[in-house]
């Protein structure tokens, strides 16, 4: 099946059998692998992606349901070279560790913090709870977006 | 194990168009509403002869609305929006919004709807127990039969089972507003993002003059095949004040059957929290009540 | 079984097909690359398919007809020791002392019996601990293709080139010079890709199918396929005076290995080390078997074998303090063993600093102060102390100097996101003192090569800073050296007078110095570009380092070890705060303090970041993984029902850092990657016995094992 995605603002002509995986489209076939495949089973939250501001796991996403709707991946967050405020923060406070999970760790703090701008630090734990990391612990990626949170909103 | 590979995809604009693919398809379709279930299903073998996608987002059935009394909520309304509803402790109702906010992890939340949940017939999901608890009623619509109204108490059948045949489409469930009622909705995981171990929903209702309870609905998930119903709890808290005292024993009622053991938790000690729980469960919904 | 694959090669689109019996006789005792003939472990690969789509290679892996006939198999360690025992696994090159024992390890020291005879209490109990999951995020991945030489490079998830290189060459019967390997960042390790049978499969399949390879694991066969932490059952008797001294230790250790060996018969020493490293007890046997069932292999995970041992060990000392009546930590500091002391093994300690380690989390946790009680949640405090060893074998590191005075870093590290790239171009930046942008990391740019770089053990036992960055230290001399000899030669004054600094050569008494890129010879017939390139000069200022640690091993007979077991042991210890909910059992963990001695902190940043990471994979074991069996299968097979903690359950962590420095270390420094996963679960297990006084023996620790404990004592 053929159809257009908008992914970061672009748009995007994909075709994929009707059983692909919105998460494979995005990998494989328009060619952004910040999203990552960690078990294709809706556990771990590597395959996270922002459909409308609402993080949702890519890998049980038919590709076909993201039609009209705005995607957002991690090569979407930065501007040009400037790093958006999360991923200063996670810079700065030294929070990912083999990186696999930071994509998805970026964008449902981002989902988070555009919604709720000054989180408690158990509203930021229950936005990461679908999102393992086996490398960090969590807490400094909770430290990290606690910062982000603080500073005040960028020119 | 070759992965399901649909090669039809079916979006049908309206309800009867759904209903008429449902029929001409039958088992060979597969619904998908929030892919969540469904998913976990592919993965498993349980989907590699189905050739046809019936994809339901194009019929409207995303809404939450109040009227005739009742809360209406459309089969494919998403938890997130049922968790961020207007719903407010004064609504008999309430356990569905909180059920709602309960749920993890947050991506499953704005992926998986309600219908969804009800229908996938799994005991320890937390929208059926809720549903049977505050006295649901599902609408469902197929093209030969028309709609037809099921209570919750007949919906759930079996693991996996519940009355909707092949050809039917839930497309509403509808929860009624009861006066001075509230409900409340309890689970117990192993980690904080969790399938329930054990679940529990109750709805109290209190009568219009006096602080008896009127109406008990005390539901419990994971414990059986299907979510069921207290009933000993609920008989012993019939025209009895809503105190601290009545609620423990009744939450100690709540144990007339063995509780079914799974992977991860014995029936001993599924018998041992079920009173916890819905003492839990009674608490909140009986201080929600007295609240307003 | 019997595998008719005629028919697979019809499908269009397939390429290359491979079962067991396409690959040389096992020779060896490790995981073959497909089971050779026979099946040895549920889930373990038995046939590959190379195709166009991976639609296409599941459908031929659907229609090949395999065969199987049921063999009796064996699932229990403690029935497959028996010398009845109905299966008796073993294999090739293999001498095994007893049926299915792949291993057998003895200490001793003294005389337990009679110790224990004069012993005022002697106290027994068995713990255990379950198989668990590494879980890195990355399944394993290959991508392979044949070079034109006959070779065929790999890419892909592998802990180190070299290991890779050799274990593929031996499983294809090639000259391991035709195998090249490279490794990239790993997203996330811990021991999960040390196994090479996989990327022998993807590497055969790439020359059988003249075509570039990928072979992705999916989650699941990550998961019930590769190897698992070594679950395990440990009997330990302990014979103690009512002073509260321990005078006799008696440890059974059996570790169930599954089916092959790979890898963790050298592991047992590891546990040999723990039970050695910590405390000073005077009569001491253990006796470690390492031996094979028929489920999947056991291979290493953060600490393997020493995790279970400390986990026996730290929940064993609670119950002999209970029974004496004895502060944990008072009971703790009576025995343990601190430098200069002879442990059981007759090593001397150094650098070791348990009992300042366990001082310190005990202060951070206010040790000795209780919480308000409360009707529903019951709190506690407990403590657990550890020990971690070192790696064995050649670390070699070469270093390069660029006229531009910019250093260029040639050696085996994996960047797993514990910061190796950083911690290493820090050595060198320190070195030559230059900024840390001025080093050229290879590893960084090309990946860690097998052609390119010198040999190591890869990322495992925590060696890359400690024993690769010693041989990049090393490296670093060697070429100060040649450099200093030549500005000697220019500047005539004795090299001894020299250093060098930002890309200068300084004397260290006069005004003379001169630049490194005023070293290089002109070069004038040649095109500028390359007249300054280093490797056109030579090797002038290339320098190379070498660490080997010659460990030795253990004589049964003698119950001794002939040479050291580790270079160095690395402090652990960890003190948590529980709160159990006396109604559910459920268990919240408050706080941990944990602290670890590392020597030096290179970077104290990223050691911290370590302990709280470490710290979580232990608590998530303690309270939660756990890879449940069944006839031999792994029946909770996704993270539906393996349950791994998330951000909401993490505790607050207090990370603290002990420097006492190893001499052998870069600038003191021990490896720091692993040793803070240790202590955790037996932390916690003594904070709930504080909390509502029942012991806890099994991993991991549910809240209906908590509960069910409680109503047993109630």
């Amino acid at each position: 099946m053929k159809t257009i995605l908008n992914v970061n603002d672009e748009s995007y002509e994909v075709e994929a059998a009707l059983g692909t995986s919105l998460c494979d489209v995005i990998r494989e076939t328009i060619g952004l692998t910040g999203v990552k495949k960690g078990c294709d089973s809706g556990g771990c939250g590597m395959c996270t992606v922002l459909m409308d501001k609402h993080p949702i796991f890519s890998c049980m996403t038919p590709f076909w349901r993201a039609e009209n709707k705005k995607i957002l991946t991690v090569e979407g967050l930065a501007d040009q070279d400037r790093l958006s405020k999360l991923q200063e923060s996670f810079v700065q406070n030294h929070a990912p560790q083999c990186g696999y999970c930071t994509p998805a760790m970026l964008l449902v703090a981002k989902a988070l913090l555009d919604s709720n701008p000054h989180p408690t630090d158990g509203e930021i734990r229950s936005a990461l709870g679908g999102v393992l990391c086996r490398c960090t612990g969590y807490n400094p990626y909770v430290n990290a977006i606690m910062q982000a949170a603080r500073e005040p909103r960028s020119k | 194990m070759v992965r399901y590979n649909p090669t039809v995809l079916e979006r049908p604009s309206s309800i009867n168009e759904a209903a008429q693919l449902l029929k001409k398809w039958g088992s060979k379709a597969r619904i998908v509403a929030g892919n969540t279930t469904i998913y976990e299903l592919a993965n498993q073998g349980g989907l590699d002869d189905v050739d046809t996608v019936i994809d339901l987002s194009k019929l409207n059935l995303n809404y939450i609305t109040r009227y005739d009394g009742s809360l209406h909520i459309g089969a494919m309304t998403r938890f997130v929006e049922l968790a961020s509803s207007n719903l407010t402790g004064n609504d008999s109702y309430f356990a569905a919004k909180e059920a709602a906010m309960k749920l993890t992890p947050p991506q499953i939340r704005n992926m998986a709807t309600i219908g969804g949940s009800a229908c996938s017939g799994i005991p320890f999901y937390d929208m059926p127990v809720t549903l049977l608890a505050i006295d649901a009623e599902f609408h469902a619509t197929s093209s030969d039969e028309g709609e037809r109204t099921i209570k919750a108490e007949d919906f759930f059948i079996d693991y996996f089972v519940t009355t909707l045949r092949a050809e039917e489409l839930l497309t509403e469930i509808v929860c009624p507003n009861k006066e001075r009622s509230s409900s409340s909705f309890v689970k117990l995981g192993r980690t904080t993002i969790d399938f329930a171990l054990v679940n529990a929903a109750v709805n109290i209702t209190l009568e219009p003059k006096r602080n008896r309870m009127s109406e008990v609905r005390i539901a419990l998930g994971a414990v059986a095949a299907t979510p069921i119903r207290a009933k000993s709890a609920e008989d012993f808290l019939i025209g009895q004040e809503p105190s601290r005292e009545n609620i423990i024993k009744a939450a100690s009622l709540g144990l007339d059957f063995e509780p079914s053991p799974s992977l991860h938790a014995s029936s001993k000690y599924k018998k041992r929290v079920i009173p916890i729980l819905v003492r839990d469960a009674l608490f909140a919904a009986v201080n929600r009540v007295l609240r307003t | 079984m019997s595998i008719d694959t005629s028919k697979t090669f019809d499908i269009e689109g397939v390429r290359a097909v491979l079962i067991g019996t396409d690959f040389p006789k096992p020779s060896t005792e490790d995981t073959p690359p497909l089971a050779y003939q026979e099946v040895l472990y549920a889930n373990q690969g038995v046939l590959a398919v190379a195709a166009e789509t991976r639609v296409i290679a599941e459908i031929a892996l659907e229609k090949t007809e395999i065969r199987y006939e049921e063999l009796p198999a064996i699932f229990d360690p403690d029935q497959a020791m028996r010398t009845d025992a109905p299966v008796q696994i073993s294999h090739p090159g293999e001498i095994l002392e007893a049926p299915n024992v792949g291993k057998h390890v003895r200490v001793y020291r003294g005389n337990v019996t009679e110790a224990f005879s004069q012993a005022d209490h002697v106290i027994e109990n068995t713990f255990r601990t379950a198989g668990e999951s590494h879980f890195q995020l990355e399944p394993l991945t290959f991508l392979a293709q044949a070079d034109p030489d006959g070779g065929v490079t790999i890419w892909g998830t592998s802990s180190g080139p070299h290991k890779t290189q050799v274990e593929v060459a031996n499983y294809l019967k090639m000259d391991p010079s035709l195998i090249r390997v490279k490794v990239g960042f790993l997203g996330g390790w811990f021991g999960s890709k040390e196994e090479s049978h996989v990327a022998a499969v993807c590497a055969a399949l790439a020359l059988k199918a003249k075509r570039p390879v990928k072979l992705e694991l999916s989650r699941e066969e990550t998961l019930t396929a590769t190897g698992i932490r070594h679950p395990a059952v440990i009997h330990i008797k302990d014979g103690v005076s009512d002073k509260g001294k321990i005078i006799a230790r008696q440890i059974r250790v059996i570790y169930d290995g599954g089916a092959y060996g790979s890898l963790s018969n050298s592991l047992l020493n590891n546990s040999v080390i723990v039970a050695a490293g910590v405390y000073n007890i005077p009569n001491f046997e253990l006796n470690g078997y390492r031996v094979y069932t028929n489920r999947v292999p056991g291979t290493p995970k953060r600490a393997p074998l020493g995790y279970q041992m400390t986990w026996a060990v730290e929940c064993q000392m609670d119950n002999l303090a209970s029974t004496l009546e004895l502060d944990p930590l008072e009971f703790r500091r009576l025995n343990i063993l601190r430098n200069d002391d002879e442990n059981v093994l007759g090593e001397i300690m150094e650098s070791i600093s348990h009992e300042k380690a366990l001082t310190e989390v005990a202060k951070a946790i206010e040790w000795g102060k209780e919480a308000e009680p409360d009707e529903i949640w019951s709190t506690g405090k407990g403590l657990a102390v550890g020990v971690k060893w070192g790696p064995a074998g050649p670390h070699q590191a070469m270093v390069k100097i660029n006229p531009s005075g910019r250093v260029e870093v040639w050696a085996d590290l994996i960047e797993n996101g514990q910061g190796i790239y950083t911690g290493v171009a820090q050595l060198a930046a320190t070195e030559f003192g230059i900024p840390i942008k001025s080093v050229t990391l290879v590893p960084f740019i090309r990946g860690s090569e097998s052609e390119t770089t010198g040999l190591s053990g890869g990322a495992s036992a925590s060696r890359q800073l400690a024993a690769v960055g010693k041989a990049v230290i090393l490296a670093c001399e060697d070429a100060k050296r040649k450099v200093a000899d030549k500005a000697a030669e220019r500047l005539h004054i004795p090299p001894s007078d020299l250093m060098i600094k930002a890309g200068k050569i300084f004397s260290k008494t006069s005004n003379h110095s001169i630049s490194i890129s005023d070293l290089f010879t002109q070069a004038s017939v040649l095109p500028s570009k390359l007249a300054t390139s280093s490797f056109v000069q030579g090797n002038d200022f290339v320098g190379f380092g070498t660490v080997l640690y010659e460990l030795g091993t253990i004589d049964n007979a003698t119950g001794q070890p002939n040479g050291p077991l580790t270079p160095y042991y690395v402090t652990v210890a960890q003190a948590a705060e529980v709160a159990v909910n006396k109604e559910t059992g459920k268990i919240k963990v408050k706080k941990i303090a944990a602290a670890m001695d590392v020597g030096k902190a290179i970077n104290p940043e990223l050691v911290r970041h370590q302990i709280i990471g470490s710290v979580v994979m232990g608590l998530s074991a303690a309270l939660a993984e756990e890879l449940s069996f069944s006839e031999g299968r792994i029946t909770n097979p996704t993270l539906a029902d393996y349950k791994i903690l998330t951000a909401s359950d993490i505790p607050i962590i207090q990370p603290i850092i002990i420097e006492t420095p190893y001499k052998g270390g870069p600038y003191g420094a021990k490896g720091a990657g692993e040793p803070s996963t240790v202590p955790t679960a037996a932390a916690v297990r003594n904070a709930i016995h504080d909390a509502v006084g029942v012991w806890l023996n099994d991993l991991p620790i549910t809240a209906e094992k908590v509960l069910e404990e409680m109503d047993a004592h109630a």
